[in-house]
């Protein structure tokens, strides 16, 4: 087809579109969807019973607000992916992998300047593993798929990227939810289960992103 | 006169702002933006100008071309300017008007730019491997190997096409590409099967 003949085509499939909405409130939305989805899941989930004493631990402490941090940072970047230029913030998309790796480093820190009690890294006997991945997955199920579909309202030119921070964002809703259910605070548990699932999910929702994203 | 200075990019001094001899315009009001018109019009499309939407994608149209000219053989252009066309349009609701527009336009057109690259050269691989397996195929595998000295009698036993390469590429001087375009094949795929028979060649010497 001749290129005079296309554009004929597209002006005549009416122009008059209204922009999509503003960062900020997309922002705001789902801020708040994802505040009621991850207390709907901590009311089923529970609470640990020793919650207050480890809220007023600084490595507890810090590690819940570095997992808000991956959330907040994961949602900013998934709304900046569905604007071809990013909004001209490009530098967006760059915080939820600083966030993640700040995240790793704490926990390997931790392991590092290892206490002498050994029950601070080695998981307690016969507690449970793969149950802990499946949980954030299954957590993360439903607000990856709502931000999936949200991205795809957008044009991303970055599919790949937008998939790893919808899929990121949402397991990091099931990471904190667990973390502050489950009452397990060995360091290789928390490695093993907990944030290299939260990475492999990255990855899968990359991937997914690729197909998923394509317009 | 009042210095201009663009409110997102704020490429001037704090001095220039404080002192008052600073104009705080936005992108789109920027007299200096050789590309306001071209968002005038396109937000005059947005709001259901079609004329001015046409306007905006005939002078889109030009400026694409000259980018793809730099990176594309004639040929594929325009397919990839009408692709990206339609991936401006699809994703118009994404731009709002008031920031600058053609670093939307040109994210676009790289996304779009680099997904026909990717196929071109998955494509391109596809067929060096066709042609190599057509080549190797077409070889006598039987055939005993001698120690000869003479270059020609070498190329004698070459597969055609890749002795209609080498001769092309190290007999009469031509680059690949130009031995691509004489022969109807990808530059890459040249370099591929001169590669191929110069081993070959290197393996009948023993070396």
């Amino acid at each position: 087809m001749n290129t005079q003949d296309l554009i004929a085509q597209l002006i005549q499939k009416a122009p008059q579109k209204t922009p999509l909405r503003g960062p900020v409130w997309l922002a705001a939305q789902l801020v708040l969807v994802l505040a009621a989805y991850g207390l709907t899941a901590q009311f089923f989930l529970g609470l640990r019973p020793d919650i207050v004493a480890q809220l007023s631990r600084l490595a507890f402490s810090a590690e819940i607000v570095l997992l808000v941090l991956l959330i907040f940072s994961s949602l900013a970047a998934a709304i900046m992916a569905m604007y071809p230029d990013a909004l001209q913030k490009a530098y967006v998309l760059k915080i939820p992998y600083v966030v993640f790796t700040l995240l790793a480093g704490f926990i390997f820190l931790q392991w590092a300047v290892m206490p002498p009690d050994a029950g601070a890294v080695l998981p307690v006997t016969g507690s449970h593993g793969m149950e802990c991945a499946l949980c954030i997955g299954a957590v993360a199920l439903i607000p990856a798929a709502l931000l999936f579909f949200l991205i795809r309202q957008g044009a991303s030119v970055a599919p790949l990227q937008a998939g790893s921070f919808a899929v990121l964002a949402a397991a990091g809703v099931g990471g904190l939810t667990l973390r502050l259910a489950e009452a397990n605070d060995s360091l290789l548990h928390l490695a093993v289960w907990h944030y290299v699932p939260t990475l492999i999910f990255a990855i899968i929702g990359a991937v997914a992103g690729k197909w998923l994203l394509k317009w | 006169m009042a210095v201009v200075c663009l409110k997102m990019t704020r490429k001037c001094s704090l001095t220039q702002v404080f002192s008052g001899t600073v104009q705080m315009v936005t992108p789109t009001e920027n007299p200096m933006d050789k590309y306001a018109e071209r968002a005038a019009l396109f937000r005059a499309g947005l709001a259901g100008d079609g004329v001015a939407y046409g306007q905006f994608l005939q002078k889109t149209t030009l400026i694409l071309r000259r980018m793809l000219g730099k990176k594309l053989p004639p040929l594929d252009i325009e397919d990839v300017v009408q692709d990206i066309l339609i991936s401006l349009h699809k994703a118009r609701h994404t731009h709002d008007g008031q920031r600058p527009l053609m670093p939307w336009v040109f994210a676009i057109a790289r996304f779009r730019l680099n997904d026909y690259l990717r196929k071109a050269y998955s494509r391109a691989g596809h067929e060096v491997y066709v042609a190599n397996i057509e080549e190797n195929a077409a070889a006598d595998v039987t055939e005993t190997y001698r120690e000869d000295e003479s270059i020609g009698e070498l190329l004698q036993d070459l597969p055609e096409r890749q002795k209609r390469i080498l001769r092309l590429l190290y007999l009469e001087g031509h680059t690949a590409k130009e031995a691509g375009r004489l022969l109807d094949m990808g530059e890459s795929a040249i370099k591929v099967a001169a590669h191929r028979a110069i081993k070959k060649i290197r393996e009948r010497l023993g070396g």
